[in-house]
């Protein structure tokens, strides 16, 4: 079923806000559609149920105690954070720098930033015992506080992201609004990221995390793991019909995921030679950060590296890189290797106090699992309806509306490449310039 | 302005191929970012002058004695002002300090019951406002420390009790998103349970680990319950050690300093010359707790 | 206890009867007062954690009073029946002229402590004068109540054993969420039981409710999705 632009005459589709919803789409949509519906219903419901737990009966329903301060919710947030902001990169280079090829999928990486931090958000709102006293942030914010920062930096960005959706749904204000609102939306969410990433760094009394180099370390997953994200979100919607791309535009957001790979795992070996150099070693730092080889969460934190570098040493060879299956499981290799690494840098944190004491592990309770499992049901639910409801493609007019790119003639000279491989089916062009 | 618009285009159709954002236009694009992040700063960095000019103004100290007057110097107020703590009286021209005896403690623990009776410390929620660490003998290292050593007055080691510090330059003041957490003039730290939105971030900037949350609703058995200090209140919020402010403010000593049976820890004002505090900060080598964080505790050790 | 036996130095004339016996009357009021009375009431207030750390003197001076209240075995005059320990304190001298380094000569004014500049100290006096002797920085400490503070305020004698000085006694009290107390003496240079650390984080509590909750949906949920992948393959 090909998705276009839908005349409003269409009967099923509303228009509201000047956005076209295609609600008939539900209606035709098949048994499998509402049976995955289901179970994100499901799943939202349970989330729900935990939530109501939690502020019925109180905080101890968290497995959070004296000594691990933060939990899962804050190891989602932190991660949900980044999938956002990375997704957004792949959009803003579109207009920033011109890499006309991911044009096609800007619609679905603004909704997918937008969806994700509003799930972020959520996660946040659910570790409040008395969600009611959030607005003393607005009334006696704290300047010196990195979490008034973050928190208001998370809360524009999603409005951001979704009116920037929405302007590039309606069209209004074209090419030069679109360009400017990516021109507000990436340092955005640079900034977004970089905030969350000092909430961690910019406390002394934490020496693990107390280091300049958490900054870029959280950018670089930020990006790598939003567009390996994006990248399979965009397969999952090709596979489904909704979307069509070009395998030279998955190429090159396998191109673009090695490079920011590579870049992530240097700065990680940066910062763990600076632990361990006999120069540079200092007791409390390198007993912490022994813990992620040695630790109750080792299981969790060698994966990280076995992934990291599995997924770039799977994209790094040019000749493969184009394959579709290559693709998709270094993309959702990065993407588990981040979920990991954030919840292992948060729960490492804390394995050893401030006063030097061991911790014990840290591991999320049901109503924890509950909430954090309900919000990504809740994410997928977004997106699943929108795939349906909303009109993602991005259509032919806009492409014609874009400036000339000579490098086009390299991605057609690309595609007739890899069309001459074996064991490749010939796509179906979606435009035929 | 059409002019403009005319003089942008020239310049978008003389870019160079393939760039589709001429060199002004993503200037002005930065800018206006810039702008925008300048424009949301104003207010925060107005606020936080506010509080430097309040923090100078507090910062005078005249006991005559030189060491003394440096350190209450340091000690400036991070105030809220209107906030008074509701179980105690208002904060006087003290500024409280202690020091601890680490030659004769023997790690009895019993200032840590006594605390924990005397601020209805939920007896299920799991902490204590002072722990005691044993340490390594030749060093001040934590690594190696003991919380929960079972036999005490051990010739081998010594014995460290660490609690909040009610640092001059407090990291958990800074850390608290909303203001929920402020030092009072005479050098306490305290907790609003009303406004504390339990974000826990002053638990992660606190380098002592001083300030503990109740996961649990705190239960104090009726009998033992201290009617001066708040219980309920306390729910599903941060609490810490305040100098038993309900006490100091009476003229009374803390609860630790009256509890501990080898006289290890002295409590007192140094903006009085006389007190043990200023004496002992005179006379005697002190040291204090993860100096190098500069938070500035106000509880030093000798011995 | 080990003791050094001290050289006996008799006594060359006999005290008048009515000498000795008041002599004796005064030890016997000392000790009683001190060891078998509650030595709370008597010298010191109880500290605010509720026990009291003493310094036993019936160690050595075990006083059992007879039905005339009076003690039912001599007490040791002279310096022939006293076998004292001295550890630390031994530098004070060589034997005997250890022990006159704080006491009196007994053959003129036993029971009775000596200054340098010959004043007199009664044992039920206080006796931290002589130990001033020495540890003049830690008495003014006392005096100021910087040392030894909120404990009975009586002399050094009541915290540190005078002739083998170390660590105080202390008391200990069971562990924290138990009932009931015990009272032990701690001997010198010993570890103790000390109250106990702090008790553990409480539990996790999840309602059973949820867990079945969960456990259901997250069955049907998984049967779904089996289905949906088989299915798709009989396409």
């Amino acid at each position: 079923m090909d998705v276009t632009d839908v005349p409003a005459t269409r009967p099923g589709v509303k228009r509201l806000i000047g956005v076209d919803f295609d609600l008939g789409a539900l209606r035709t949509a098949g048994p499998r559609y509402w049976a995955f519906v289901t179970v994100l219903l499901i799943f939202t419901t349970l989330g729900i149920i935990g939530w109501i737990v939690f502020l019925t009966q109180g905080a101890g329903v968290m497995a959070q105690r004296d000594n691990t301060t933060w939990g899962l919710w804050f190891s989602n947030y932190m991660y949900y954070v980044g999938l956002s902001a990375g997704g957004l990169v792949v959009y803003a280079s579109v207009h920033l720098f011109g890499a006309e090829q991911f044009r096609p999928l800007a619609r679905l990486a603004v909704l997918q930033a937008g969806v994700l931090v509003m799930v972020a958000l959520l996660g946040d709102l659910t570790d409040f015992v008395r969600p009611w006293r959030f607005f003393w942030f607005v009334v006696t914010p704290n300047p010196t506080a990195i979490f008034v920062y973050t928190g208001s930096a998370a809360a524009a960005y999603m409005v951001l992201c979704f009116a920037d959706l929405w302007i590039l749904i309606t069209g209004k204000g074209g090419e030069k609004l679109a360009h400017r609102m990516t021109l507000i939306a990436l340092p955005f969410a640079m900034y977004l990221h970089t905030t969350t990433a000092f909430v961690l760094a910019l406390n002394k009394s934490r020496e693990l995390w107390n280091s300049a180099v958490m900054v870029p370390i959280f950018l670089t997953s930020a990006t790598a793991s939003g567009v390996a994200l994006l990248l399979i979100c965009a397969y999952i919607m090709q596979h489904f019909g909704v979307l069509k791309f070009k395998k030279s535009m998955f190429r090159s957001l396998a191109t673009l995921l090695a490079t920011v790979i590579i870049i992530d795992l240097f700065l990680l070996l940066a910062e763990i030679i600076t632990v361990y150099w006999p120069t540079a070693a200092k007791l409390g730092h390198t007993e912490r950060m022994t813990l992620f080889f040695t630790g109750p969460y080792a299981w969790m934190f060698l994966p990280v590296l076995v992934l990291g570098i599995g997924a770039f040493a799977l994209l790094a060879p040019r000749s493969t890189r184009h394959l579709p299956k290559i693709q998709i499981t270094a993309s959702a290799m990065y993407v588990v290797a981040i979920f990991f690494k954030r919840y292992t840098l948060m729960s490492m944190g804390f394995s050893i106090g401030t006063l030097g004491q061991y911790e014990t592990p840290y591991l999320p309770s049901l109503v924890e699992i509950l909430l954090a499992v309900g919000l990504v049901s809740l994410g997928l639910l977004f997106m699943t309806i929108g795939a349906k409801v909303l009109p993602l493609a991005v259509p032919e007019h806009e492409h014609e509306e874009a400036h000339y790119e000579p490098w086009r003639t390299e991605l057609e000279e690309d595609d007739a490449e890899e069309a001459a491989h074996p064991g490749i089916v010939p796509e179906r062009a979606l435009d035929a310039g | 302005m059409s002019g403009d618009r005319k003089l942008r285009d020239k310049a978008e159709e003389s870019a160079p191929e393939g760039i589709t954002v001429s060199r002004r236009r993503f200037v002005e694009g930065l800018g206006v970012c810039a702008g925008m992040l300048a424009a949301a700063a104003v207010p925060g960095l107005l606020n936080a002058t506010a509080a430097d000019l309040a923090q100078a103004s507090e910062g005078e100290a005249n006991t005559g004695d030189e060491v003394l007057d440096s350190i209450i110097e340091h000690d400036h107020a991070i105030n809220y002002p209107d906030k008074p703590v509701y179980y105690a009286k208002p904060a006087g021209k003290e500024k409280w300090a202690m020091v601890i005896d680490v030659k004769a403690c023997i790690g009895c623990r019993r200032c840590v019951y006594a605390c924990v009776k005397e601020n209805n410390i939920g007896r299920n929620s799991g902490f204590t406002y002072i722990q005691v660490l044993e340490m390594e003998p030749g060093k001040v290292e934590l690594e190696t420390a003991e919380l929960n050593y079972e036999e005490a007055g051990r010739s081998d080691r010594w014995y460290m009790p660490v609690q909040c510090m009610q640092c001059a330059d407090p990291p958990c003041v800074k850390g608290c998103p909303v203001k929920a957490t402020w030092k009072e003039p005479d050098g306490i730290v305290v907790i609003d349970y009303n406004k504390c939105i339990a974000c826990r971030n002053c638990m992660i900037t606190c380098p002592y680990g001083a300030r503990h949350f109740n996961w649990v609703r705190p239960q104090v058995p009726a009998s033992e319950a201290n009617p001066d200090v708040p219980l309920e209140e306390k729910a599903y919020v941060v609490e810490k050690c305040t100098f038993c402010v309900h006490r100091t403010r009476n003229g009374e000593t803390t609860a630790c300093t009256e509890a501990c049976p080898v006289g290890a820890r002295k409590f007192g004002d140094l903006n009085d010359p006389d007190s043990e505090v200023s004496q002992l900060l005179k006379t005697r080598r002190v040291w204090r707790l993860k100096e190098e964080y500069s938070t500035d505790p106000m509880i030093w050790y000798v011995g | 206890m080990s003791t050094t036996l001290l050289p006996v130095r008799q006594d060359p004339t006999s005290a008048p009867k009515a000498r000795q016996s008041w002599i004796l009357t005064v030890f016997a009021v000392a000790f009683a007062i001190l060891a078998i009375m509650p030595a709370a009431e008597a010298h010191a207030r109880l500290s605010s954690s509720g026990e009291l750390a003493f310094y036993p003197c019936d160690r050595c001076h075990p006083v059992f009073l007879g039905e005339d209240g009076l003690p039912t075995e001599p007490l040791p005059i002279g310096l022939e029946k006293h076998e004292v320990d001295l550890q630390v304190h031994d530098i004070l001298g060589n034997e005997e002229t250890a022990c006159l380094a704080c006491h009196d000569d007994p053959t003129r004014n036993p029971g009775k402590l000596i200054l340098p500049d010959g004043t007199l100290v009664d044992i039920a006096d206080d006796v931290s004068r002589v130990c001033q002797r020495c540890h003049f920085e830690k008495y003014q400490q006392w005096e100021l109540g910087i040392h030894g503070k909120n404990q009975p305020k009586c002399t050094a004698a009541g915290c540190h054993n005078p002739h083998s000085p170390s660590w105080i006694y202390v008391e200990a009290l069971p562990p924290f969420l138990a009932t009931g107390i015990e009272v032990h003496a701690v001997s010198e240079r010993e570890p103790f039981t000390p109250l106990a650390s702090p008790p553990l984080p409480p539990p996790v509590h999840t309602p059973l409710w949820l867990t079945i909750l969960t456990t259901v949906g997250t069955l049907a949920s998984a049967s779904i999705i089996g289905v949906l992948i088989v299915g798709r393959h009989k396409r």
